[in-house]
């Protein structure tokens, strides 16, 4: 007895009660989420999403090695640099062919403009106001106008470097296989300086307004798997580590983590061998690398209350803001040290095989691997993205945030409900948005 | 109507995603209207509508062109003023986005960073499935809508 299209179905006392959202607000993409009580006990949850990677996986094939940077940036309005960048690293590993460090500095600033953005969208526009109590980000802007313009700028901030280094704000452009279109001229980048110079103390101010927040009594043991580069905080590189102590490159993956198909969803789980669930996205990566932090963000986040790992999903809003920080910071260290290139990008020539990449997407890593016929054309495209590795693990969580809030009314445990699944800033993608109109007939 | 001398910026932007069926539209009239608008006019196009706010910053008059669903026969082209009071829309059953076009225009009335005039072109819209293409009648009411941006443009 699934619920239809109502908000809510049955009620305490019925013995059996569902609980189905049909649409997620304020998450991208289109998903329901179905929570089924019976006796008193939670039977089952399921989150259902639907994701596109598996057309794109489609389309790709029959492609030139060249097209996937491109092409699978559409996957996501959100995370478009995170598809290029791990499309590219796979590309090249396919061909055996490792960028100068000039570009692969610039395309680590490319990221953190993407994190910066994405960040701030998520903590101002769609978290924030489940924690202040407000229906939507227009509620929250209506009493606390400073605040939400405050996220505005940080998000424009970002904005700013994808622009320049990614020749345009959404679905950037500039990037190819082998680097880039064009280099940024030294004084684009030198003119970026002010507005992050800015941003950082828009992330600091936002790193303590989000602690400020009160969060759920709800802790969460649960298997993290994150990159660790062999220095700095990971975003555009890195090889594959988990709590459980596993490491390996991200050609490792598949071997590793299996994907199956699950009744309820569009999209695949994916499974770590040997966990019953594992988790990617700020908590993992925090947890992973917290001691490869800046010091100015690892003092934002002690003084924010993290401790060196951070059990709550609650309190994930505290690592996007530390996170936010942390891309401020290396936007301006990599601004401010870069050497410039010989060109914008080195020659990729195809050779038959297989490549792999990886990188940090802002709600978590995300895997493409690619085949190649001599001639670059692709054969076969893997794209595992973050919201698939943590689905068991957001479903789970779901179960027990739910199961000592039954009393609540069907609203409210709603509302709880979607503040939990946002916790994991799921990118179900791929959405559209077009305005549902009412027309008035007289 | 008269041509209306303008002193301030003019933005064009499509909302939409090509790879999604009718939700191309938004897109695809814009890309049209870049043919028809005068000299000067500045067009662009989102796949999401989040950042509309930084991008129309500094306009006196922005037109937005998405696609609508309101009942109405697919290719409809509907002609709404934002700038005076919230666009009419329903409960958001197809607004399932980040943030719709219609919160967006919220939150910029709620931070008082409208432009002085704010116009959605919007093509009514069938079918938004994964790879389609646009159907027939949006298609076809691709050069109406494109020309009705132009005319805003030119009679503000």
């Amino acid at each position: 007895m699934s619920g239809g299209g109502a908000p809510a179905t049955g009620g305490p006392g019925d013995g059996r009660r569902t609980l189905h959202v049909p649409m997620l607000a304020r998450v991208e993409g289109e998903a329901a989420m179905r929570v089924v009580v019976e006796d008193g006990q939670v039977s089952d949850v399921e989150l259902r999403i639907f994701e596109p990677p598996r057309f794109f996986e489609a389309l790709l094939r029959g492609r030139s090695f060249t097209e996937p940077p491109d092409i699978t940036a559409r996957i996501c309005g959100i995370c478009p640099v995170a598809y290029q960048m791990s499309a590219c690293q796979a590309i090249e590993d396919a061909c055996g062919v490792t960028v100068p460090q000039p570009l692969a500095d610039l395309r680590r600033l490319l990221y953190c403009g993407e994190w910066i953005e994405s960040h701030a969208l998520h903590i101002y526009l769609l978290h924030a106001p489940d924690f202040l109590g407000y229906e939507s980000a227009i509620d929250l802007a209506r009493d606390q106008r400073a605040v939400v313009e405050r996220g505005l700028r940080l998000k424009k901030a970002g904005n700013a470097i994808m622009t320049v280094v990614g020749g345009r704000s959404i679905h950037p452009v500039n990037v190819r296989v082998g680097g880039f279109f064009r280099l940024p001229a030294a004084g684009e980048l030198r003119g970026l300086q002010a507005t992050l110079t800015e941003a950082l103390a828009d992330a600091l101010a936002t790193a303590e307004l989000v602690a400020g927040f009160d969060f759920p009594d709800f802790t969460q043991d649960c298997e993290y798997l994150s990159l660790r580069p062999a220095h700095g905080y990971p975003i555009e590189a890195g090889q594959v580590v988990t709590s459980g102590g596993l490491a390996f490159p991200a050609a490792g993956f598949d071997a590793h983590v299996t994907e199956e198909h699950v009744r309820h969803s569009h999209a695949l789980h994916a499974r770590l061998h040997g966990t019953e669930a594992y988790l990617t996205g700020p908590l993992a990566r925090y947890a992973l690398n917290s001691a490869a932090l800046s010091p100015l963000a690892a003092r934002a986040a002690r003084d924010a209350g993290l401790g060196s790992a951070c059990r709550n999903p609650f309190r994930s809003i505290i690592v996007r803001a530390v996170e936010i920080i942390y891309a401020c910071e290396e936007a301006l260290r990599i601004i401010g040290s870069w050497p410039g290139a010989d060109a914008p990008s080195v020659p990729v020539r195809p050779r038959a095989g297989t490549g792999y990449g990886a990188t940090e997407a802002p709600r978590g890593l995300l895997y493409h691997r690619y085949r190649l016929a001599a001639d670059g054309t692709i054969t076969d495209a893997r794209i595992v993205p973050p919201t698939s590795q943590n689905q068991i693990s957001i479903e789970r969580d779901l179960r027990a945030f739910v199961q000592p809030r039954l009393r609540l009314d069907d609203g409210e445990l709603t509302r709880q409900c979607e503040q939990a699944i946002r916790n994991y800033d799921p990118c179900i993608s791929c959405a559209t948005h077009f305005l549902d109109l009412t027309v008035e007939h007289r | 109507m008269t041509a209306r001398a303008r002193t301030g910026a003019v933005l064009v932007v499509g909302v939409g995603r090509r790879d999604r069926g009718d939700d191309a539209a938004g897109p695809a009239v814009a890309e049209r209207a870049m043919e028809l608008v005068p000299p000067g006019v500045t067009v662009t196009e989102r796949a999401e509508p989040a950042g509309l706010i930084g991008t129309w910053a500094g306009a006196e008059l922005v037109v937005i062109t998405d696609a609508v669903r309101s009942g109405q026969p697919p290719g409809t082209v509907h002609v709404l003023h934002a700038c005076h009071g919230p666009l009419p829309v329903g409960t958001g059953a197809g607004s399932t986005h980040g943030l719709g076009l219609a919160e967006v225009i919220e939150l910029g009335r709620a931070l008082r960073q409208l432009p002085p005039q704010l116009v959605v072109v919007g093509v009514e819209a069938r079918q938004f499935g994964l790879g389609e293409p646009m159907s027939p009648p949006v298609q076809a009411c691709i050069e109406l809508a494109a020309k009705t941006v132009a005319e805003v443009i030119r009679t503000g």
